[in-house]
């Protein structure tokens, strides 16, 4: 009997996997969780999505150097801010980027909490749903990368300008519907 | 621990125009320098990105799971479980076996815990190797199609592209055209595979292959034995458990047995009027007597064209009782009498003086049989004006429509002029989606999934939107099947007035997208002022759909 539970515990540690197994497994539990990290550090989302999918080769890539020690966030985000940068340096002749040294307080100040992103990922879903539906449509439209915003504006009948500011006072009803929902449940725990 | 952000407006004005795109160098440099000293402005930034790189997520997730699934019948499919794109980018970029199998694994852990589940989750999948997957690289022509009920889930017509892959056919006889020049019926029930323009894989079923000079060595294997054409004209008939004959009706064939090593003992050849009997084994007799020969395309077109009497007659029935329904706002069935007639009379019984329809450019053509007539919808200036008038709560359209090409982002079938409150419109989008768009405010636009794959152009196509004001619902149907639903917030009555059939009149909306003309044909168009029912839209595909 004990010693069933036993191996039963090995395996759950993920020893009893092989290698390549692993790897997906840990990268299919943390890839929101790094595709968040990358998305705070590039506005543009196509960009964010682009580095993402090269991160992920080269975490694959570099699998055979990961500590089993180490934590798999620590070290993917580690990865992926290099990717980063060096998505900027080869970018950043037509486009305005922050600083490395801006770049990495932006990143460090995320470091504690990284461990949240699943709770943050389901409370943003929350406050997605409970957004009425025309302008949950509205959010699709503009994030869906088929459509430009002129798309969606010429579609709406509204102005650019109008789109763009009706998306961002989106973003700010979200983020303080986020920090509520994150707040009471910290105030309940 | 509240620790609650005073938006500073100042940060998230200079974070908007940074993600807009239009951030002015020196407000740029400004944000940097917030960022850089003051660790509370940073905190806001990284809350408002993650909002900011969240929703794209979220868009791609719930907006484009379902973009390579062919058919999807329900929007269940949406909230199933979005397959993370990187996924299938992994999946292509290392080839590597045993990460596929990791793959399978994870995408098994993912959505449920038994192993094995993947393939459960993903019938999806399994259509790829169809011939209904959206490919454009056609090796063959679907040419007649008579009798037929097909086993894959696509009802595929005649005129359709065939790319490499099955056609399985539980009853009826295809003839296919391959582009090398071969000509092959089959009469099911059958399973064939298509490999490429001189190769196919007859798994059963019974085959005429005709080969012209320019496809010699035109070959179809089986599990048993691979027949070589080397002249002109052959059957084969393959029982599903491997025993089948092979008889030439015209020129020389090889036989080869399948496994590679080809010496010349594994080869028999047969000549006209010679044939072969095999058994599951594979041992061969020579057949003593011919056997029935098969059908030949000669009286496959002659059936063809008798089945097409018969669909034709059959859709006149559902025609004239149509005219009846008390519901039916506008019913354009394009029967006109002449050419000349510049006017597309409005057919139904009840709403007899009101919504004929004025024909500017387009030009009379055939329908879905040689017998129907239709309008040809070309150039950016055919169009057909209607003015509907009235008001409706509820409303269904349909539309038999052919569509030849998607010239730009919208092809319309019926937009109002203009944008105007309650206006309803019905487009399709180059890719492949039915949207009803409804002025509410601002404009609601519901978006099937995509639906029409490239060998959907050139075939005729059954598509019906309903607007239910009971049921707060919009569904699309495609091919008599419904393949969206959609939750209507606010139900308003819609009002067309001033339309147009296959163009759009913008009045102020000028610029991109204005130009909406339709590139295809339509030869039925109805109007109903009720939501029809899921039975009623099946039964109006069936007594009208072109083959079968």
């Amino acid at each position: 009997m004990n010693r069933s539970s036993e191996t039963n515990r090995q395996t759950e540690a993920g020893l009893g996997l092989a290698p390549d197994e692993q790897f997906v497994s840990l990268l299919a539990r943390h890839h929101s969780l790094i595709r968040g990290f990358i998305g705070t550090l590039l506005p543009h989302q196509t960009d964010a999505e682009d580095v993402f999918q090269q991160t992920c080769l080269v975490l694959w890539r570099k699998w055979n150097t990961f500590d089993s020690e180490q934590s798999f966030s620590a070290w993917a985000c580690g990865i992926a801010f290099y990717e980063v940068k060096n998505f900027q340096r080869v970018q950043s002749r037509d486009r305005l980027y922050f600083s490395d040294e801006v770049l990495s307080l932006v990143a460090e100040c995320q470091t504690n909490s990284l461990t949240e992103t699943d709770r943050q990922k389901q409370a943003l879903d929350d406050c997605i749903q409970k957004l009425d539906g025309e302008n949950r449509q509205f959010i699709r439209d503009c994030y869906h990368d088929q459509l430009t915003i002129k798309e969606v504006a010429a579609q709406s009948g509204r102005s650019a300008d109008a789109t763009y500011k009706k998306l961002a006072r989106l973003r700010l009803r979200l983020m303080d519907c986020m920090q509520q929902t994150l707040h009471s449940a910290e105030a309940g725990s | 621990m509240n620790k609650h952000f005073s938006h500073d407006h100042q940060t998230i004005q200079l974070i908007d125009a940074l993600l807009q795109g239009n951030i002015s160098q020196a407000a740029h440099a400004e944000l940097e320098k917030l960022l850089k000293e003051d660790p509370q402005q940073r905190q806001l930034y990284v809350e408002y990105m993650r909002v900011h790189s969240g929703l794209s997520v979220w868009a791609t997730e719930t907006g484009e799971s379902e973009d390579w699934i062919p058919h999807p019948a329900s929007t269940e499919q949406h909230t199933s479980l979005g397959t993370p794109r990187f996924l299938l980018l992994l999946v292509s970029s290392l080839v590597a076996a045993t990460l596929l199998l990791s793959l399978a694994y994870y995408a098994g852990w993912n959505t449920r815990p038994e192993p094995g589940s993947l393939i459960a989750d993903s019938p999806e999948i399994a259509p790829e190797s169809e011939t209904n997957s959206p490919k454009t690289d056609h090796i063959a022509l679907l040419t007649q199609a008579v009798g037929v009920e097909w086993e894959t889930p696509r009802n595929l017509q005649t005129g359709a592209g065939l790319s490499a892959g099955w056609l399985k056919l539980k009853k009826g006889t295809i003839q296919v055209e391959l582009i090398s020049g071969a000509s092959v019926l089959i009469e099911g029930p059958a399973a064939f595979e298509l490999i490429s323009p001189l190769k196919a894989f007859c798994q059963y079923g019974k085959v005429r292959a005709s080969v012209p000079e320019q496809a010699h060595g035109f070959t179809i294997e089986t599990s048993r034995l691979n027949v070589v054409d080397l002249g002109t004209e052959f059957t084969l008939s393959l029982e599903p458990t491997g025993s089948g004959h092979v008889q030439v009706i015209e020129g020389k064939v090889e036989l080869h047995s399948p496994d590679q090593q080809v010496n010349p003992s594994n080869i028999q050849s047969l000549s006209t009027g010679e044939g072969v009997q095999f058994d599951q084994l594979g041992t061969l007799n020579r057949l003593t007597e011919a056997m029935l020969p098969l059908i030949n395309p000669e009286e496959l077109s002659h059936l063809a064209e008798q089945q097409q009497a018969r669909q034709f007659t059959r859709w006149q029935a559902q025609n004239a009782s149509l005219k009846n329904d008390p519901s039916l706002i506008a019913y354009y069935d394009f029967e006109e009498s002449s050419n000349w007639l510049r006017t597309l009379k409005n057919k139904s019984q009840h709403h007899l003086a009101s919504a004929d329809g004025a024909i500017v450019g387009c030009q009379w053509t055939s329908g879905r049989w040689p017998q129907k007539r239709a309008l040809e919808f070309k150039r950016t200036s055919d169009r057909v004006r209607l003015h509907v008038p009235g008001e409706y709560q509820s409303l269904t359209l349909t539309a038999w429509v052919r569509i030849e090409g998607f010239d730009r982002w919208l092809s319309s079938l019926m937009l109002t002029d203009g944008y105007n409150a309650g206006n309803p419109h019905w487009q399709l989008s180059d890719k492949g989606e039915i949207i009803l768009g409804v002025k509410t405010g601002p404009g609601k636009n519901f978006f099937s999934p995509v639906v029409l794959q490239p060998t959907d152009l050139g075939r005729w196509i059954h598509l019906v939107t309903v607007y239910d004001h009971q049921k707060r619902e919009v569904v699309h149907y495609l091919d008599g099947l419904p393949v969206s639903h959609h939750k209507i917030e606010n139900p308003i009555p819609l009002v067309i007035g001033d339309a147009e059939i296959g163009n759009w009149r913008p009045q102020e909306h000028t610029g991109e997208h204005s130009i909406r003309s339709l590139n295809g044909r339509l030869d039925e168009f109805a109007l109903f002022g009720r939501a029809l029912s899921a039975e009623e839209i099946l039964q109006l595909y069936q007594s009208g759909k072109p083959n079968s």
